[in-house]
């Protein structure tokens, strides 16, 4: 579990430093403040770790960490990543709960190299995934062919690495009971489950099949989650980062899911979760109530500074979410007589 | 029993021993013209919650006047604001007159852990308008959510029907 960060003048994040993060993490902000960036930033340097030091692999953790930033912010050369501006420099810090850290810095003119400044990290067995707005089942083959194939910039290394994952065979045998039950009930919400048969992926609904191509998109979502539980690539000590969870996803699934995820983050596995949602905060303001969980909540400010607050002790902060179905109810409601 | 009649609703009954008629207690006659008040105060022993009503029986309409209505909601801020003072400076034994005139109950309610129930009820806003209307008077009473502790704190825009189903009227 990731515990503390500090991004410094990474892309649009001028600053933002989480300490005792949660298993339940939430960051929100308006458009183009760098909530995707700071997911991003965050997947990067723990998917590195665990690629570079699985199984027989003899990539050093620099080189694996180059590359994943390179395919992750594809851009032309790893410097671009640092915020514009004279003098600035990357710097970005990570610590795990298990008190290990990274730290790695680079300034604009970086081109392909980047050379951690401490690293104790402890190996981890356990995996992270990044799970993008859009589904993409319907689109495995096509983002297997142009990100691992023809190696071309388009779909992102959160969209390959998910592929990757996605492609693992569902593991028979006795799941965690929280994971299995988690299961179920992703398959509850779209009263089916999607498998892959053969060379394709199938949606099943009681004794009828669909193709992956006709089949509603927030299905698609769903079953990414649900297949990540059933092949075990995600276990108790897996890190999932969500950008907006809510995309295509009706209100009362979206309430569903982030049940389910409750129960994941109580089980163990910790989420990062971005969201330009009305349902995704409210929801989880309850659920921090009801569980009396600390959710940290990361808050985009307009100089590209983060602020830190606790869903729990401090509510929401002051944000554009509220704000707008405030201002769009008062411009309807014509008062009470 | 207590039973109090306000802006066409009949709250309670509540046992007397744990609902304070703050609005009309010596106590808020005490503190001088200027301090809004909330009708009541109801302590619910078992769930240690202490609820905190205003009843109103309007909302000014914002788009034909908006400052009535930004007023609106600074007056109910007020009225909390006060209701949560006087009980406050009571506890702290700041406040003698309002101490013992406090009922029985109230005398010593756990305030470490008293989870504090600000309602608001207009008893015909219509189920729809109540998140908004909530998100709006959260907004407005951040500062009492910061001070009194949001973890402990839940504040509500209710209708009838929900102020039914919490208790507070039959």
């Amino acid at each position: 579990m990731i515990r503390d960060f500090t991004l410094q003048d990474f892309g649009p994040i001028a600053n933002a430093e989480g300490k005792s993060l949660g298993k339940i993490n939430l960051i929100l902000g308006t458009n183009g403040t760098g909530k995707t960036f700071l997911l991003k930033a965050l997947y990067c340097a723990i998917r590195s770790h665990e690629e570079a030091h699985r199984g027989n692999s003899n990539q050093d953790f620099s080189e694996v960490l180059s590359d994943k930033l390179y395919w992750t912010f594809q851009v032309d050369k790893i410097g671009d990543i640092v915020t514009k501006g004279e003098g600035r420099k990357l710097n970005a810090s990570f610590s795990m709960d298990d008190n290990s850290s990274l730290v790695f810095g680079f300034g604009k003119d970086t081109t392909k190299k980047v050379t951690p400044t401490h690293n104790n990290l402890v190996q981890r067995s356990s995996n992270s995934v990044f799970l993008p707005p859009k589904e993409v089942l319907s689109l495995m083959d096509v983002i297997h062919k142009s990100a691992e194939i023809d190696k071309i910039f388009g779909f992102d290394a959160t969209y390959s690495d998910l592929v990757k994952a996605l492609k693992l065979p569902t593991q028979k045998g006795r799941n965690h009971a929280d994971f299995s039950d988690s299961c179920k009930k992703l398959e509850g919400i779209f009263d089916g489950k999607v498998t892959y048969e053969g060379d394709r992926w199938v949606y099943k609904k009681g004794n009828s099949k669909y193709s992956i191509m006709s089949t509603a998109e927030g299905v698609k979502k769903i079953a990414i989650l649900d297949t990540l539980l059933g092949n075990r690539f995600l276990d108790k000590d897996a890190i999932v980062f969500i950008d907006e969870p809510e995309s295509a996803l009706h209100p009362t699934a979206i309430t569903q899911l982030l049940d389910i995820i409750t129960v994941l983050a109580e089980a163990g596995i910790q989420f990062f979760i971005a969201t330009h949602s009305y349902y995704v905060i409210k929801k989880l303001l309850l659920v921090a109530k009801q569980k009396q969980m600390p959710i940290p909540t990361f808050m985009a400010q307009t100089d590209g500074r983060w602020s830190q607050s606790c869903l729990l002790k401090d509510g929401l902060p002051d944000n554009d979410i509220i704000n707008e179905s405030i201002r769009l109810f008062e411009a309807e409601f014509e008062g009470i007589n | 029993m207590i039973r109090i009649e306000e802006s066409g609703m009949i709250f309670g009954p509540f046992d007397d021993q744990a609902c304070y008629r703050i609005e009309h207690s010596n106590s808020h006659k005490s503190l001088g013209n200027g301090f809004k008040m909330v009708e009541f105060t109801y302590f619910d022993e078992p769930s240690d919650k202490l609820w905190l009503v205003e009843a109103k029986s309007s909302i000014p309409n914002p788009k034909t006047d908006a400052a009535k209505y930004e007023t609106y909601f600074d007056q109910v801020f007020e009225k909390f604001e006060s209701a949560l003072l006087l009980h406050g400076t009571s506890a702290l034994e700041r406040n003698q007159a309002c101490f013992e005139e406090l009922p029985l109950k109230m005398k010593a309610m756990p305030w470490s852990v008293l989870k504090l129930q600000l309602r608001l009820v207009i008893p015909d806003t219509p189920n729809e308008f109540l998140p908004q209307l909530t998100d709006k008077l959260k907004q407005r009473l951040q500062k009492l959510l910061a001070v009194w502790r949001q973890d402990l704190m839940d504040i509500k825009v209710i209708n009838a029907d929900f102020a039914r189903r919490e208790g507070l009227i039959q």
